[in-house]
């Protein structure tokens, strides 16, 4: 029903947990991992061994974590379009390394070490990404190589082009990047056709983001978004690593060092905080050294008021929100509780509270992004055509003035795509080229606003200086992605626009991941497919031992030896051999061999009498 | 004009402007929806606010535009000062009555002077220079009233209760 060319997966890629989903004219669905039904979540981790080869993705990776918490890789999304200089209090928290990346003048670019190797984070991201891609494609019998990735709506301009790297790195060609409250509102919307307002509300492990929409005559359009990258599930963790961090110091005299017991710690607090949804109370039990143990009853009070000033930031939010959407609670019909921090009771009493009304939680607030972005992936595929979201641009967007200031060209919350212009001239006699430095924020300075990167203009016509005028234009495409263009009006010359990302990679950097990405999935594929063979030529050489044993006697002698004797020797050639098509080819020739003693033991069956064969 | 009328009018235009109805278009006619939206957009963004398409017709009758000229009726500079004091004093003594007081004047200024400006507005194309510049100012002005009241709300969840008080 679906043509190949025309299938394309709805990802949410989470900072804990990843999906894939698809709609077909049924309405959308999961797609399940090799656990079978019910499989949904690939947790979005990546196992390294100490070379820095990936061993393991999704839940076996996570398992691992305790053990080897340095060479595994989580919440890899917080770090996406990030620089070190950004990740301060991450770096200080995660266990594995996050160094700049060298030889960068000018750009810092955040880079994770394993042993010898180094990853960008889209290069991680990819690997999660390709892992729900094969999960699609044997879902479908056939190769995926278009999807609709979410991301929170907070997200920047450098976070949204790593993510869109991160896709083409993993060989999946990005055609829409969605906004996570915006995908939730499609998932719940489906059915509905009347007119409402809704508030989505979405605390994920590492983002926070809340937006307001509009659904009348099949158009979802977003009139508020607001929100914080950096605040989610994981720093409600953080608060309980802390605390347990502090009074093992203050009772054992002990410090906590060692990234197994700082990741067990991890585990441990998650596993409480899950515990304090259902329950008044929860303790957990931290071996300290060999022989003593640190014990600690949490209530749910006492969380609750640890969390309390983080909630409060995403309240606070909230309420700008609706302020910037020029509406009050009464005026939102449903509010929407959206990823797996919202299953805190505590969160969901505050969220009734400043809209005044029960959240509603039909739809597993751990799937419901992935389900829209199915929908949306359906929508974009043709499968349906019924429904269009109009969003908006969570941050403001300018340019670095003389001053120092930050000239704002495109405020936040404009619907996109969204378009401006500004003109610039030169400041030399013959001057060719210009810089712009490209700015996000609500900060009056540009050194408080994040620099999107150095625009070059190059190719200007040589005049005299103030003589040139560039009209630049900047516009922001339904993605949420800048793209700027040049031209100078004297001439009407298109002037040519190189962009330095501050936190990025270039395109040329995502080209080389891709190719490097293909080239090591075809050595896992050979891993891979090595084990196969290997699999196959033991059941082959066990089965020929049991005929040998059986039915040898139908032999001469030395043809027994013989066999005997290969038996072994290809059991250790298996041990050594690397290289699947050649194991596989001996595997072959051996099963001819064997093939004369095959006939005569299925005779021997065959004349014996009918009791003596069981 | 009718506010709800460009808002209809936007949406039937934008379903068949967006690019996600050209995904399997030419990369030309995927750029070319992704700008005719942002025009689309842009002409929603005006025209969905009085203020905004005032500003908007007086930039078309040949202006001056905001950059060019900045001020605010004299009188009124003094008058905001003296109100920014005195909410500033409430504020202090948590005179909530007296800030409630200043949030009604303020609006009522305002919408006074919206008045005045969609008088001007609706027949800048027949308005002599003096009177452009009598209504940039009136529109410069705007942006002061809305100022006030942001501080006047600037506790977001001042907002939310007293929403609900009513």
């Amino acid at each position: 029903m679906i043509d190949s060319r025309d299938i394309i997966i709805g990802i949410d890629l989470g900072t804990t947990n990843s999906l894939v989903a698809y709609a077909d004219e049924a309405g959308p669905h999961l797609i399940a991992g090799p656990g079978g039904e019910g499989d949904v979540l690939l947790p979005s981790v990546v196992a390294f061994d100490d070379t820095g080869r990936v061993t393991r993705i999704g839940r076996e990776a996570r398992a691992h974590a305790v053990e080897r918490p340095t060479t595994t890789v989580y919440s890899i999304k917080r770090l996406m379009g990030k620089g070190v200089a950004d990740l301060a209090d991450d770096r200080r928290r995660l266990p594995y390394r996050v160094e700049r990346r060298s030889g960068e003048a000018g750009r810092d670019v955040a880079t994770v070490v394993i042993g010898d190797k180094s990853y960008t984070p889209p290069e991680i991201s990819a690997m999660v990404l390709r892992e729900l891609k094969s999960r699609a494609e044997r879902h479908f019998g056939r190769s995926v190589n278009r999807a609709v990735i979410t991301v929170p709506a907070q997200f920047d301009d450098a976070q949204r082009q790593a993510t869109r790297d991160a896709g083409q790195i993993a060989g999946l060609e990005v055609v829409r990047i969605i906004n996570e409250p915006t995908a939730a509102a499609l998932a719940y919307g489906l059915d509905r056709t009347e007119q409402a307002t809704i508030a989505v509300y979405d605390l994920g492990g590492g983002t926070f983001d809340i937006s307001i929409l509009r659904l009348e005559d099949g158009v979802f359009e977003v009139l508020a978004t607001n929100g914080d990258t950096h605040l989610g599930g994981d720093d409600f963790d953080q608060g309980l690593i802390d605390l347990f961090t502090v009074e093992i110091r203050e009772q054992f005299g002990v410090d906590i060092a060692s990234p197994t017991i700082k990741q067990q710690l991890r585990t441990l607090s998650e596993n409480l905080k899950i515990r304090l949804s259902e329950r008044d109370s929860a303790s957990v039990e931290i071996a300290v050294g060999t022989d003593r143990v640190y014990r600690r009853l949490i209530t749910r009070a006492e969380f609750e008021a640890m969390i309390a000033p983080l909630v409060a930031r995403t309240i606070e939010a909230c309420s700008r929100a609706m302020k910037t959407a020029k509406l009050s609670p009464e005026d939102i019909q449903q509010v929407v509780l959206v990823g797996g921090s919202t299953r805190v009771p505590f969160v969901r009493k505050l969220v009734g509270e400043v809209f005044q009304r029960h959240p509603y939680t039909a739809l597993n607030p751990e799937q419901v992004v992935a389900l829209g972005a199915g929908v949306q992936a359906s929508l974009l595929a043709g499968v349906q055509r019924d429904l269009l979201l109009l969003d908006v641009t969570p941050l403001s967007l300018g340019i670095e003035t003389l001053g120092g200031a930050m000239g704002k060209l495109i405020p936040a919350n404009t619907r996109v795509p969204c378009r401006a212009s500004e003109t610039f001239t030169t400041f030399k006699d013959g001057q060719t080229n210009v810089k712009i430095n490209v700015l996000q924020g609500e900060r009056e300075l540009a050194a408080d606003c994040r620099s999107l990167g150095v625009f070059e203009l190059t190719g200007v016509p040589p005049m005299p200086s103030g003589i040139p005028k560039i009209e630049v234009t900047f516009l922001i495409d339904q993605n949420g992605i800048l793209n700027v263009s040049a031209t100078e009006l004297r001439s009407g010359q298109t002037a040519g626009v190189q962009i330095i990302p501050s936190h990025g990679l270039t395109r040329d950097e995502v080209r080389r991941m891709q190719a490097d990405a293909l080239a090591n999935a075809r050595e896992d594929m050979t891993a891979h497919h090595l084990i196969d063979v290997r699999t196959t030529l033991e059941f082959d050489l066990h089965k020929a031992e049991q005929m040998v044993e059986r039915h040898g006697r139908l032999l001469d002698a030395a043809e027994r030896d013989a066999l005997v004797i290969e038996i072994k020797e290809l059991r250790e050639f298996a041990k050594v051999c690397c290289d699947p098509r050649v194991l596989n080819e001996r595997r072959e020739a051996f099963n001819r061999r064997t093939l004369p003693l095959a006939e005569l033991a299925v005779k021997a069956v065959l004349h014996e009498p009918e009791g003596a064969r069981a | 004009m009718d506010e709800g009328q460009p808002h209809g009018a936007f949406r039937a235009i934008a379903r068949k402007v967006h690019p996600d109805r050209f995904t399997t278009a030419s990369a030309d006619d995927r750029a070319l929806a992704t700008r005719l939206s942002a025009e689309v957009n842009q002409a929603h963004f005006v025209l969905s606010d009085p203020v905004r398409r005032a500003d908007y017709l007086l930039e078309l009758s040949g202006g001056p535009s905001a950059a060019e000229l900045r001020e605010v009726p004299t009188e009124l500079l003094a008058d905001i000062m003296t109100l920014r004091e005195e909410i500033d004093e409430a504020k202090i003594a948590g005179d909530d009555g007296a800030l409630l007081r200043y949030r009604e004047s303020i609006t009522a200024r305002r919408e006074a002077t919206m008045l005045q400006i969609g008088a001007l507005a609706e027949s800048t194309a027949n308005l002599d220079e003096p009177r452009r510049k009598e209504l940039r100012l009136l529109i410069n002005s705007i942006k002061y009233f809305d100022n006030l009241l942001d501080e006047l709300s600037a506790d977001p969840l001042a907002v939310a209760e007293s929403a609900t008080d009513d």
